[in-house]
């Protein structure tokens, strides 16, 4: 009876210990998984008009490209 | 007689001194306010040469770049003209596209990366300087 009880009580002191690090670590995973191509995630039809939309304002523009 | 005429030659000095200073004050600003086509042209022949060089090259965001990291003041300031004027262009695409200003860029970078002669450089997004 003794025994169980203390088995209990380092078992309670022990999990927040446990689950700290735990909890530590998840920011740093979401940071590493940014975004980087904002064009890739278009819907397709999007970026064909945005493709032609682009296309033209490149040759309309030859001083800039 | 004398005094009259002296100071009348050092008026008409004065008055040839402040047209002077007039038209070097105005040419400059004559030039920048009428004719930003004739700038982005001059700005665009520096960026080409530029790239020639190795200096400046395409991004993976539609914009000029430093390979080195910087460059000269010239080359600097024509980079931010074209950049500048690009800015304004992916804005108002991506407004008509309904799209983010980035995205437009990205898509400009996608169409401007494959025509870029072999030798000049390129970065894509998230990579690094790259020699075609």
């Amino acid at each position: 009876m003794n025994a169980s009880r203390s088995t209990a009580l380092v078992a309670a002191l022990l999990l927040p210990a446990l689950a700290a690090p735990l909890g530590a670590c998840t920011p740093t995973v979401k940071v590493e998984v940014a975004p980087i191509n904002i064009y890739a995630k278009l819907d397709a039809d999007v970026r064909v008009r945005l493709d032609k939309e682009v296309q033209s304002v490149i040759t309309q523009n030859p001083n800039l490209f | 007689m004398f005094d009259v005429l002296q100071s009348r030659k050092f008026a008409a000095k004065r008055l040839a001194g402040a047209f002077a200073a007039f038209a070097f004050l105005a040419t400059p600003a004559v030039v920048a306010v009428s004719t930003p086509a004739v700038a982005q042209a001059n700005a665009k022949a520096t960026v080409d040469a530029a790239k020639a060089a190795g200096t400046v090259g395409e991004q993976g965001d539609g914009l000029l770049g430093f390979v080195n990291g910087s460059a000269d003041a010239a080359t600097t300031a024509a980079v931010n003209e074209i950049n500048m004027g690009r800015r304004k262009l992916y804005a108002s695409t991506a407004a008509k596209a309904g799209v983010t200003p980035e995205a437009a860029g990205e898509a400009a970078a996608q169409a401007l990366i494959p025509k870029i002669p072999a030798g000049q450089y390129y970065k894509p997004l998230g990579g690094s300087w790259t020699k075609k």
